[in-house]
């Protein structure tokens, strides 16, 4: 305990989130042992994603005093720590795992979620229970069909019994290995459906079937060694599909994660950016008008309003104030606040919470997918009854290969499989470039796109690097309000303005009120001061000089604030590059700056200023009636209607929390003069796609064809079902590969 | 030939032993963790340079 209390105060870093594990009896639920001296708890460390994190938190005993030793569960995120009491406390435990990089989450939700871990755990050990019974039946029936392969022996008692044997070991084969099967199919049929464990399910029971009147009539040894090889591999392909599906998820939902940052309110360095993980409860982060609210918090300061239509789809913004809990996810309309973090939350809840998007309608290849997929079934089942008549009828010996294996070798799997590996790994490959997709939909979606309207500000203008002059020079003692006041708004002329005063301290300006678009007001030491645009500050354009903003204190114009647009680099290579895809842009800005884009931009783009946020939604649209499918990029500031409704929507983001929630795409700045990049990819993505499913079906024609002739025996249809499943994904796979190292690394 | 009548009972029983040990081995979470002993496998016993000591 001494030890612990040492090692505790030399952390000053504030860890005080895990006092409460002072009270270890409040969680006791994460002992699995408890004495004196040797105690072992289970905690969950969701921050491990790789190799090195496993042996990094296991090698970590060899170098503190206390610990015993530390097994790691991967799958399940857990480290398994065996520990001495007397030498170090859970809470030290805990804050050296924070201070290691892996936090631990002691949350309510992890207690409550540990119920649904175990159902996970339940289901994994069914699975590998069911393949193991199907592999011991497949290896001791084949054992005792030994002599009928032989030809031995085949009248007396003992083949007799071997056959019967072989019968009793299809009982559990069937009843529990095979039954997921059964219930799959059965609940597809109760809704008047055909899934792809239909025709496996019925060839399961034909051949189970055939097998025991074979026995039981005396007319043969039945077939029991096929019926187990066929479980078997299916099993086998199953767990195959499964883990890379998962090998997939974990790769999107670990590794590409977008940068998020959060300005922070500290009481010596002033606001600053920090990333969300370094965030911690207490911390005090300023919120600004269309950001999102990281994390649950309550709001110190300022009057504002927030809506939830990121977590639960209501769009109706809520007025707040002082003391009110806003949730994280929920994103503020008007003013600014300031809150107070109660309950850090990782990331990856809002990365899930964009994911889980409550779904527009799919796009047209996964709907006809779902089409095609119970067409082929019906289809398959046809050709099963039809060559069973024939056969029947020609010669009755061949009917039960024939039909079995038509029901087998038939395998629907391309069309469950190449979207969700063939645009997976395309998001894969876009992630790793610097741009985070939602979806497969989000890709097939890319790969239709034949027109393109741009936003201006803080998308094609590099919203940092703006140059200001000021004119005349604002007053020294006033630099600090001002910089206070545009501290309050998230508005590209704010954060770029911002940026600009970096050097000087900003003061405490209160009571700010922003209209979007127009300007920002508050109360300084001096009195009342206001920034934005001329109308805001009750002046006509042609009182102002070009393209300025203007600043008043109490009412009077103070002075201008002339900017130098800085365009990205490489933008105008880059937008040529969109091909004959029409270009718009459409600003809220006016046309001062027409001539410098018309160099930047190609010469067809139609270019229209003055927008408002009413009138970029209404060119998308007007677009859309016409036929063309539009992607938006734009900052999700004032655009975000059009940006919704367009059939991609991209958000540039750099680190500012206020990504448009509704855009299918997030694409890093610097990635902007690449843009034409992704639509090439998501359209080699979709041609992966399409060959998958013509090679397919190619296989499926070959295979049936050797089928209906009976020539094929049910392991052989069931091996082919694994292999083409690893085919769909190893040409997913390498397809994508090379044509992302094409598009990408030109 | 009639060795048979006994050979075949007792192989049987000796696969349904196997088979409870697969059972038991499942029950007993050896299956539950696939990923982490094939990294712990390459642990030759030194520790990670890159774990931080105490803050």
């Amino acid at each position: 305990m001494f030890l612990a209390h040492e090692t505790s105060s030399l952390c000053t870093m504030a860890d005080s989130r895990y006092d409460a594990l002072q009270n270890e009896d409040l969680y006791a639920h994460l002992f699995k042992q408890r004495s004196p001296e040797r105690a072992m708890v289970v905690l969950s460390l969701p921050s491990m994603h790789c190799a090195s994190c496993v042996r990094a938190v296991e090698t970590w005993p060899n170098l503190e005093p206390g610990l015993v030793d530390v097994r790691v569960n991967f799958n399940q995120k857990e480290a398994h720590i065996r520990y001495n009491p007397r030498e170090i406390s859970l809470q030290a435990i805990a804050e050296k795992l924070d201070f290691m990089g892996y936090p631990p989450d002691l949350s309510l939700a992890q207690r409550e979620g540990k119920l649904g871990l175990n159902e996970q755990k339940r289901q994994a050990r069914q699975s590998i229970l069911e393949l193991g019974v199907a592999g011991f039946v497949f290896g001791n029936t084949m054992l005792f069909a030994f002599p009928e392969y032989m030809g031995l022996e085949t009248d007396s008692g003992i083949a007799e019994l071997m056959r019967w044997i072989t019968a009793a070991l299809s009982l559990p084969l069937v009843g529990y290995s095979g039954r997921s099967y059964f219930k799959s199919a059965l609940g597809a049929l109760r809704t008047g459906q055909a899934n792809m464990d239909v025709p496996i399910a019925l060839g399961i029971v034909a051949l189970w079937g055939k097998s025991l009147w074979d026995i039981a009539s005396g007319q043969g040894a039945g077939y029991f060694d096929s019926l187990a090889g066929l479980i078997f591999f299916l099993l086998v392909g199953r767990w195959f599909q499964n883990s890379t599906i998962a090998k997939l998820d974990f790769e999107r939902d670990y590794k590409s994660f977008f940068p998020l940052a959060t300005l922070r309110l500290s009481a010596n360095r002033g606001p600053e950016y920090v990333a969300l993980q370094d965030v911690e409860p207490g911390d005090e982060l300023r919120i600004r008008h269309g950001e999102l609210i990281p994390m649950d918090a309550v709001i110190v300061r300022g009057r504002s309003s927030v809506d939830v239509q990121f977590i639960t789809g209501e769009a109706l913004p809520l007025p707040v104030g002082p003391g009110d809990d806003v949730a994280a996810g929920s994103r503020l309309h008007g003013g600014s606040v300031d809150v107070r973090v109660v309950k850090a939350l990782d990331q990856s809840y809002l990365t899930s919470l964009w994911r889980e998007d409550p779904a527009a309608q799919k796009p047209v290849l996964s709907r006809r997918m779902d089409l095609w997929g119970q067409w082929f079934t019906w289809g398959i089942m046809g050709v099963a009854t039809l060559s069973a008549t024939y056969w029947m009828w020609a010669d009755p010996t061949k009917a039960i290969w024939a039909v079995t294996s038509v029901l087998i070798v038939a395998c629907p799997c391309a069309l469950a499989l190449s979207i969700p590996f063939g645009f997976g790994n395309a998001i894969r490959l876009m992630g790793q470039q610097g741009a985070y997709v939602k979806s497969t939909d989000s890709i097939e979606r890319l790969a239709r796109v034949d027109a393109w309207v741009m936003d201006k500000t803080g998308t094609l203008t590099h919203p940092e690097e703006q140059r200001w002059t000021e004119e005349p020079a604002v007053a020294p003692e006033l630099l600090g309000s001002l910089r206070g006041l545009v501290q309050h708004s998230a508005h590209p002329i704010s954060r770029s303005l911002h940026s600009h005063w970096k050097f000087v301290q900003a003061e405490v300006v209160v009571d700010v009120e922003e209209r979007i678009g127009a300007g920002l007001q508050g109360r300084c030491s001096a009195g009342i001061l206001r920034i934005g645009s001329p109308a805001y500050l009750g002046l006509t354009d042609a009182q102002a000089p070009a393209h300025a903003t203007g600043w008043s204190l109490n009412g009077h114009l103070g002075g201008w604030l002339l900017p130098e647009q800085v365009y990205r680099e490489g933008l105008s290579e880059g937008l040529d590059q969109l091909g004959p895809d029409p270009i718009a842009l459409l600003t809220g800005d006016g046309d001062q700056e027409r001539s410098r884009l018309q160099t930047i931009l190609p010469a067809s783009t139609e270019m229209r200023f003055r927008q408002s946020p009413k009138d970029k939604l209404n060119f998308v649209l007007d677009w859309q009636r016409n036929g063309k499918h539009v992607a938006m990029v734009g900052d999700g500031l004032n655009d975000a209607g059009a940006l919704a409704a367009s059939d991609v929507g991209i958000s540039i983001a750099e680190d500012a929390m206020h990504f448009a929630p509704a855009c299918d795409i997030l694409l890093k700045g610097r990635e902007l003069p690449h843009l034409a990049r992704y639509p090439k990819m998501a359209k080699a993505a979709l041609r992966v796609v399409k060959i998958n499913i013509a090679v397919s079906l190619g296989y499926n024609l070959i295979g049936l064809t050797f089928a209906v002739q009976g020539l094929l025996t049910p392991e052989v249809s069931a091996l082919l079902m694994p292999i083409s499943s690893l085919s769909v994904v190893g040409l997913s796979a390498l397809l994508t590969q090379r044509a992302s190292r094409k598009i990408f690394k030109s | 030939m009639s060795a048979f009548y006994l050979m075949i009972p007792v192989s049987l029983v000796l696969a349904v032993l196997f088979l409870l040990g697969f059972l038991r081995s499942v029950d007993r979470g050896q299956y539950d963790d696939t990923t982490s002993p094939a990294i712990r496998m390459l642990d030759d016993g030194t520790t990670d340079s890159s774990t931080p000591s105490t803050p």
